[in-house]
């Protein structure tokens, strides 16, 4: 710890959790962007999924 | 004319016929309702009332992809099965045209067969666990509703009634159970089997009595036969092509036209194997329903945001942490540094607990990951506070007593145990040694307030209610007489004499509080400013001789008078009116001493009060001022203050400051002063300065001394710095003629001689203190450089053409060789390069020659290894150590200076001054310019570590256990040291008049007889002394 700054671990740790987000950031958007793409492709492959309708329950 | 079949369907058209029968479109001619018959001429065993039963759960059947079944009846050995009519057409036909449907397309409708299936295969519906069996799907029995949704129509109605022998089969779409094959147990296919089921004409009966060749069982078609016939349901409608009859013989739909899940689900469903299809319609369906979860590309996304986001919120939170940790850590050591400032300041303040308070503060004991180690500023201002380094005899700052306001005087007790303080309106009398607050006393409200100590126990001061007598061993007031401000005391303690602001009288009291005498001013007044509240020009001189005869009061007037208090009639009058408006002044014996000022002119005289005669006195264009009491008369004027014989005029110098005094005090031993530039500064009773210190933007205005103690004070500030005299003799390793001038001290390794030199001559002395040797060195004046030889106690006088080693213990020369070309020194031993260029290598210990080379090139040096003129390239040798056993070496050449290893390999460059000399430490380099800042580099790589002191010049590096140690001169020729870490070479302590270094342990020479030793203090050490200082 003595050869690392405390500076050092500031601004390191800041830049790899800033890095680190925005990586995460980064790969949510392309994951979903996958998502949504892949999604149209299971349509054409295997048909519009059909959308969820509210049920009221009954007592 | 129509047929009207059971009297009640009228056949309205044929739409199909088949091997099991055929099917009508007729009408119901009660519900006049299309329907749909079929009439299947296989013969049923089944008993009526059985039939009945059966029926009517079919016709109980209702579910949207299934049509709904009204009847079932037997006429003419024919069973007729009655149900909905389904408009549309069955997907046989399509396919028969050729036409293909869309994977998704089938998807669909293979979910909705599947659904039916469920609907039909549920136990409800049949004998558990079989439910309804369909028995014969295949896209002639899909019907393809208009609507764009399907219906499964055409049930095999005999197998829902259980008949054994009447089971129908359509090829390609048939399993093998249709056959009556049970291929459960995956047995290689045998002779026969293939056979049967390319024989798709036959009935086969289900008791097996056609298949004896084979060991196979002979099964009934189940749910999972219906599983099969769908598969190759889907298999048709998405290839095109019927699936062939013979199980085996399928082709696999290919994964590249169709989604692998889709062929792998289809495939699983055509299981020749019963028990490895689908075993119910809804595992076939939850498939189908979960084709997006179990798709491969949907799990690889899935494992790869379940791989991903973990670690990167793992690193995001180990970052965050990390930074948050640093951040923790740069606060403390922020808080460490800005205590550690604070200290300095109360250091400078001379607030001595307060520093070792904040240095404590700045070195926190707790221990965790968010508290960086100790800051060397905490550890230098904790060693600094303590003064652990500080070997010297002097006054040093022990306490600073705070006022609550700014300070109007202040005095010491004789012993110098005690002080008052005046400030408006109360006297604070404190402890010296503890610095601790003895008592408040309130005082009269006006800034001539006095509080004089009239022995160590007792204080007279003008209190509120008059002038009082205080014993402070009992904090309590002994006797109050009448209100008074100006106060003054006789020399024996038996006299007090008050004046209250500008009344025209003194009352003078016995030390029992007794009026002794009431003295007269007549119209005279001592000089009181117009708001006397808060100013007080001191400008009055009241003063009791000795034994309370005579008091010498000034007057607004310009008037002087000596009353004396037991007979009017022998007062003396000294001038009646003048144009002085100051004086100063008081009794020394017999003799009455003064001084009166104006305009900055001063005159001094001295008065025999037994002789009524003035015995002596001048003038002088300049202030005097003036204190005389029982130790004797003493006069400051400008910067010089003296001691002077009442009848001769003898002046014996006390002290001679470097600007003018402003006020000054003595005891028998020591003398304070005050100057304007508000520097404090002691003085030996020889009028050698003992210390001087300034006390920076505050004045400077009061100071007093007595005892072991000394007082400083000023007017703008409510602190008071209390100075003790510390003794450290105690310390002392040796004696030497403190007459004898020299610039350094030096303690050989085994500690038998001492030597102290200059560059003009050298003392040695023996470890008893005896003097072996002065000798004075020849040819002083071209001196380059001089090297105290530790090891051997020798030292070696450098020449720009000679050198000169001289015997540490007998003070002869063991070397001595001039009209050298060059001389180099490095520790480990001189080189010199002769007249008949040789170049050798001198002991510095022995004076022999370790080496000799002959020189090739015009110029050499020599450091463990020839270095020629090629190599330094017209640089110049600046340093060189032996590090184990490699050899390093620093060659400067303009700005820049090379380091070079034992091979002669360049390590790096760094930059250099003009001038400059190289140390080495086991992992530095420091550069030291003659004028420059010294800078430390890493000797790894070259990059910087740290620039050294400023504004000081750097003699010697030596490097030691834990710490390096850096010796100074500054430009005032002060010699110190700064204790650095050896890694960041940052300051942990300062060492002044560090005079060397044995065994590890700093060596203090103050050119006062002595050298004193004390060791390096760990910081748990310090830490400890606090402590002990704290609970003390």
């Amino acid at each position: 710890m003595s050869e690392i700054s405390n500076e050092m671990l500031f601004y390191g740790g800041l830049a790899i959790a800033g890095l680190a987000a925005v990586i995460l950031i980064i790969f949510l958007i392309v994951f979903f962007i996958g998502k949504i793409k892949l999604n149209l492709k299971f349509d054409m492959e295997y048909g519009a999924k059909p959308k969820k309708t509210k049920n009221k329950k009954r007592r | 004319m129509s047929e009207i079949i059971a009297s009640t369907y009228e056949i309205i058209d044929r739409i199909g016929s088949g091997g099991g029968g055929v099917v009508y479109l007729a009408n119901h001619l009660r519900l006049n309702k299309k329907v749909v018959l079929k009439a299947d001429k296989r013969q049923l065993k089944t008993r009526e009332d059985i039939l009945r039963r059966e029926v009517d759960a079919l016709k109980n059947l209702s579910h949207t992809y299934i049509p709904q079944v009204y009847d079932f009846f037997v006429s003419d050995e024919t069973v007729y099965t009655v149900m909905d009519y389904i408009e549309g057409e069955s997907l046989d036909k399509p396919l028969k045209r050729g036409e293909r449907f869309s994977q998704p397309q089938v998807i669909e409708w293979a979910k909705e067969l599947l659904e039916a299936l469920c609907y039909l295969h549920s136990p409800t519906h049949g004998d558990p666990p079989r439910g309804i069996v369909h028995s014969d799907i295949k896209p002639a029995n899909i019907m393809l509703t208009p609507m764009g949704s399907i219906c499964l129509i055409d049930f095999n109605i005999a197998l829902a009634l259980g008949e054994e022998n009447v089971v129908g089969r359509s090829a390609g779409y048939a399993s093998p159970e249709h056959y009556g094959l049970d291929l459960s147990d995956d047995t290689p296919i045998m002779d026969g089997m293939t056979e049967l089921m390319e024989n798709d004409d036959a009935t086969i009966p289900m008791n097996g009595s056609e298949y004896s060749s084979s060991s196979k069982k002979i099964v009934i078609p189940d749910t999972r036969s219906d599983i099969y016939s769908l598969g190759a349901t889907l298999y048709h409608l998405l290839s095109g092509t019927k699936p062939a009859k013979n199980v085996f013989e399928v082709v696999p739909l290919s994964e590249k036209e169709f989604s692998p899940q889709i062929v792998k689900i289809i495939s699983k469903a055509m299981n020749p194997n019963p028990n490895k299809r689908y075993q119910s319609a809804e595992e076939m369906l939850y498939a189908l329903n979960h084709l997006r979860e179990n798709d491969p590309r949907t799990k690889r996304r899935k494992r790869t945001f379940a791989i991903v986001v973990p670690i990167l919120a793992v690193v995001i939170a180990g970052g965050a942490f990390t930074a948050f940790t640093g951040l923790k850590r740069m606060e403390s050591e922020q808080k460490a540094l800005t205590l550690a400032e604070y200290s300095q300041n109360a250091l400078d303040d001379g607030n001595i607990d307060m520093a070792v308070e904040y240095a404590l503060e700045a070195l926190p004991q707790k221990k965790s990951l968010f508290i960086p180690e100790y800051t060397a500023q905490a550890k230098k201002a904790l060693s600094d506070a303590l003064g652990v380094y500080d070997l010297s005899d002097g006054y040093k700052p022990q306490h600073v007593i705070e006022l609550p306001s700014e300070t109007l005087k202040a005095y010491l007790s004789p012993d110098g145990k005690t002080g008052i303080a005046v400030y408006a309106f109360s006297a604070e009398l404190f402890d010296t040694e503890t610095g601790g607050v003895i008592d408040t006393l309130p005082l009269a409200e006006s800034a001539l307030s006095d509080a004089v100590f009239v022995d160590n126990n007792t204080l007279a001061y003008a209190g509120a209610d008059g002038i009082s007598l205080y014993n402070i061993e009992k904090k309590s007031v002994v006797w109050t007489g009448k209100p008074a401000t100006q106060i003054a005391v006789s020399a024996d303690g038996k006299t007090i004499a008050g004046v209250y602001r500008d009344e025209s009288f003194a009352t003078v009291y016995d030390i029992s509080g007794t009026e002794k005498a009431t003295v007269s001013f007549e119209a005279n007044k001592q000089r009181v400013v117009g708001n006397d509240t808060f100013v007080d020009p001191k400008d009055n001189l009241l003063a009791l001789n000795n034994n309370g005869q005579f008091l010498a009061a000034s007057f607004e007037n310009g008037g002087l008078m000596v009353f004396d208090t037991t007979d009017a009639e022998n007062s003396v009058e000294i001038y009646d009116q003048s144009e002085f408006t100051h004086f100063e002044g008081g009794f020394n014996g017999q003799y009455f001493a003064f001084s009166s000022t104006t305009d900055g002119s001063s005159v001094f005289a001295v008065i025999n009060m037994e002789q009524m005669a003035q015995e002596g006195g001048f003038a002088l264009d300049s202030r005097i001022g003036v204190n005389a009491d029982e130790s004797g008369i003493y006069i400051s004027n400008k910067s010089t203050v003296v001691k002077i014989h009442p009848v001769t005029g003898d002046q014996q110098e006390v002290a001679y400051a470097d600007s003018d005094v402003r006020m000054f005090s003595t005891d028998t031993q020591n003398t304070i002063v005050a100057t304007e530039k508000n520097d404090y500064i002691l003085y030996d009773k020889s009028a050698v300065l003992i210390e001087q210190h300034n006390a920076g933007q505050t004045e400077c205005s009061f100071v007093d001394i007595a005892g072991d103690y000394a007082i400083v004070a000023g007017r703008d500030t409510p602190k008071i710095r209390v100075l003790k005299r510390i003794d450290r003799s105690s310390d002392d390793i040796f004696s030497y003629d403190k007459n004898y001038s020299h610039d350094e001290a030096r303690l050989s390794a085994d500690k038998s001689t001492v030597m102290l030199f200059d560059y003009k001559e050298f003392r040695l002395y023996g470890a008893d203190g005896s003097m072996i040797k002065t000798v004075s060195i020849p040819d002083a004046q071209n001196v380059y450089d001089q090297q105290y030889v530790k090891e051997s106690g020798n030292l070696a006088v450098i020449y720009n053409d000679a050198l000169r080693i001289y015997s540490g213990k007998t003070g002869d020369a063991v070397f001595d060789e001039s009209g050298l070309k060059s001389v180099f020194y490095a520790p480990y031993g001189v080189s010199i390069l002769d007249k008949d260029n040789n170049l050798r290598l001198i002991d510095l210990n022995s004076g022999e020659e370790i080496m000799s080379e002959k020189a090739e090139g015009d110029y050499a040096a020599y450091c463990g290894m020839i270095v020629d003129d090629k190599f330094l390239n017209e640089g110049e040798l600046i340093g060189a150590a032996k590090i184990g056993d490699e050899y390093v070496f620093a060659v400067a050449n303009g700005d820049i200076c090379a380091v070079f290893d034992n091979s002669g390999n360049k390590k790096f460059e760094i930059p250099v001054q003009d001038q400059s000399e190289a140390f080495f430490t086991d992992a530095a380099v420091i550069t030291s310019p003659l004028h420059g800042t010294p800078a430390a580099y890493r000797l790894s790589d070259g990059s910087k570590i740290a620039d050294l002191e400023v504004d000081s010049y750097l003699t010697y590096i030596t490097q030691l256990n834990d710490y390096v140690m850096s010796e100074y001169i500054s430009a005032s020729g002060e010699r110190y040291a700064i204790l650095l870490d050896p890694k960041s070479f940052e300051p942990l302590a300062r060492l002044p008049q560090l005079s060397d270094i044995s065994d590890g342990e700093p060596i203090f020479d103050y050119y006062k007889g002595t050298l004193r030793r004390t060791h390096i203090y760990s910081i748990n050490e310090l830490i400890e002394i606090a402590k002990e200082g704290d609970n003390a």
